[in-house]
């Protein structure tokens, strides 16, 4: 409604109203460019703050999967570091097998042959026993705190987790780790996979004690009827060595899975940086602020607040009472 | 307050409409409505969160090999339904022999924030949604071996709560308010001290570097475990404290509004009496000048008069 006259009181209350309101704006803005946020509550805009909650609540899961990844890269890296060192003393036992695998050897060449596989078998069991930076053992799949392989001795038989069947060898489930939405990756490869010759379940520690023995005691069990001793021997020598080829290609395989999971999850990590992006553009555009809009808003403000000070300022002291008396 | 019925006299709540308008009676209804909802909301996905890990937990195995324990609790009563829910009867309920109401189960990935009224009618329960002006209807009576019980259901039809009536001659007129959960983000507590104890191992292969159980607690952030019906999957429990935020944001700005609105009202009416009853300085200035000259004239006049008296006298 137009208002005719206005008197003192309500022209003061107007003009410090309207002032208060102009300040209200301009800390309001103050507020979002410090933050950098548009929407600074809830109830500045609810739909937008909805989808921003939603987005930032995904941008937080994917930092979750990204730090899997980040484990899941540490334990399978050096899982290939130590596969990688399985496969090379490997290639060495072999070729002391095929040293070994010759009849003319003297009993002291044959030592000196099984005192070198001993040492080998020890620096394999010490890889297949080693433990992550947290000290876990990372061939053992679930049972991270015990030996996977430990040395043969009274009332120890140095099986994988001292068990006695495959079947329970190869309970070692439940190590999915989550790397990406509905995408999980297991971290089992364990001894059982990497060090046991899966036909006859013999692991590389067993094959390899079976071969130092025969070394120092070529009794050339009971050979087939007609057969020399040393082919029984030698035919006993390569029996091992094919079991052991057989071994040698159980830690390859597992090389390769770590290899495979490895590349994917680095795909992933790479899905996830991307899906990451995305969600923060989303919430961006949902609750954050065009500075470029809010300074100039800022800077209209301020010339508006100037202007109603000083008009108030100049009108405020104009009076009929500075004319008279 | 006290008003008759049936002669009798009778309390009657200190509520918002008995007050009409005004602060006090704002302030009820914000109570009444908006801060029951929220309230409830809160408890809601807390009793939510703490079942369903509760559910996981108890089926795992912790670091020390031992069966899982759950991880949150709400209460020392050994009943969950107790802990987290709360029975209110009227009181003006009959002092003797006075119906009694316990609460028997509740469906936390059906329910909403409502609270409900019950009230006896016929020796049956009827019930309606707190804050709702329609009429009462009647509880689903379930025949049990283990004792009848009534159950209150959604619209599809699936129970959200039921509830005994633990004597069989229940008062007529007895009135209850059933709050289902409104007690259990005010008793959650973790239940364990020692991060050991979280059972992240399953059952069938317990061991330190298990994980399966904790997978299942994880799933939960995207699982729909909340506003379940018949005809409704539901929602996720992150939903549905979205769905709070919103909520909250909403309500908050349609009070700014209402409150915006209603100021240029109040501006208007002060500005028109101030406009017809205010004191504006320049016009008392005016006036001030306006009088005086008056004044000054009316002087004029006089000393006029006077000088032209005293030359009339003085021609004598």
């Amino acid at each position: 409604m137009a208002i005719g006259r206005i008197s003192t009181n309500q022209y003061f209350k107007l003009s410090t109203d309207r002032m208060s309101k102009q300040q209200t704006e301009l800390v309001k803005i103050q507020g979002q460019l410090a933050t950098g946020q548009r929407v600074l509550k809830p109830s500045d805009d609810p739909l937008a703050m909805s989808v921003a909650l939603g987005a930032k609540a995904g941008v937080k899961t994917i930092d979750s999967y990204q730090s899997n990844i980040t484990y899941v890269n540490n334990q399978l890296g050096q899982m290939d570091v130590a596969l990688q060192s399985a496969s090379d003393i490997m290639v060495s036992i072999k070729e002391a097998f095929l040293q070994a695998g010759n009849a003319t050897l003297s009993p002291a060449d044959r030592e000196i042959i099984a005192q070198d596989l001993e040492g080998r078998m020890e620096e394999l069991r010490g890889i297949a026993n080693r433990t992550d930076a947290n000290g876990y053992y990372m061939f053992s799949g679930t049972f991270q705190d015990r030996e996977p392989f430990q040395a043969p001795g009274p009332g120890v038989t140095g099986t994988f987790l001292e068990t006695t069947t495959a079947a329970a060898a190869e309970a070692v489930i439940g190590r999915e780790i989550q790397v990406a939405s509905g995408r999980f990756v297991n971290l089992n490869i364990t001894g059982q996979n990497a060090f046991v010759d899966p036909n006859t379940n013999e692991d590389a520690f067993a094959i390899l004690r079976d071969a130092v023995a025969l070394l120092r005691n070529p009794a050339y069990p009971n050979g087939q009827e007609g057969a020399t001793p040393q082919d029984t021997y030698l035919k006993a020598f390569n029996d091992k060595g094919a079991q052991l080829d057989d071994v040698f290609d159980q830690v390859q395989i597992s090389r390769t899975k770590a290899g495979v999971r490895l590349r994917e999850v680095e795909t992933l990590q790479q899905i996830n940086q991307a899906a990451q992006l995305e969600l923060e553009r989303v919430a961006g555009e949902a609750v954050g602020l065009d500075y470029a809009k809010a300074i100039s808003e800022l800077s209209q403000g301020q010339l508006q607040l100037q202007a109603a000070q000083q008009s108030f300022a100049s009108v405020s002291q104009l009076t009929l009472f500075n004319f008279i008396g | 307050m006290t008003t008759k019925v049936n002669g009798q006299d009778r309390l009657l709540a200190f509520d918002s409409k008995s007050l009409g308008n005004g602060a006090l009676s704002g302030f009820l209804s914000f109570r009444e409505n908006e801060l029951t909802e929220y309230q409830n909301t809160i408890s809601l996905l807390a009793a939510r969160i703490g079942q369903a890990v509760n559910d996981i937990q108890t089926t795992g195995v912790d670091l020390d090999n031992n069966p899982g324990n759950a991880l949150f609790s709400f209460g020392s009563s050994g009943n969950f339904v107790d802990d987290i829910s709360r029975v209110v009867p009227n009181i003006n309920n009959s002092t003797a022999n006075p119906t009694q109401i316990t609460m028997r189960g509740l469906d936390l990935s059906k329910l909403g924030a409502a609270e409900y009224e019950v009230q006896i009618v016929g020796s049956q329960p009827r019930y309606r949604e707190m804050g709702t002006d329609g009429p009462f209807v009647p509880a689903s009576l379930v025949t049990d071996p283990g004792g009848d019980y009534y159950e209150i259901r959604d619209p599809s039809g699936a129970p959200l709560l039921s509830f005994q009536l633990d004597n069989a001659a229940p008062q007529e007129g007895d009135r209850f308010t059933l709050m289902p959960v409104r007690e259990a983000a005010l008793n959650m507590r973790t239940a364990i001290d020692r991060p050991s104890e979280v059972a992240a191992s399953s059952a069938t292969n317990p061991s330190i570097g298990n994980n399966e159980n904790i997978l299942k607690v994880a799933a939960l952030q995207t699982a729909r475990t909340l506003s379940q019906s018949n005809n409704s999957a539901g929602v996720s429990i992150s939903d549905g404290f979205n769905q709070l935020v919103s909520r909250v944001g909403n309500k908050t700005r349609e009070f700014n509004l209402a409150a915006e609105s209603r100021e240029t009202v109040l501006n208007q009416i002060a500005d028109s009496r101030d406009a017809l009853q205010g004191v504006n300085m320049d016009e008392e200035a005016a006036n001030l000048i306006k009088f005086q000259q008056a004044y000054q004239a009316s002087g004029r006049v006089i000393s006029l008069s006077k000088e032209l008296f005293d030359q009339i006298l003085s021609m004598f």
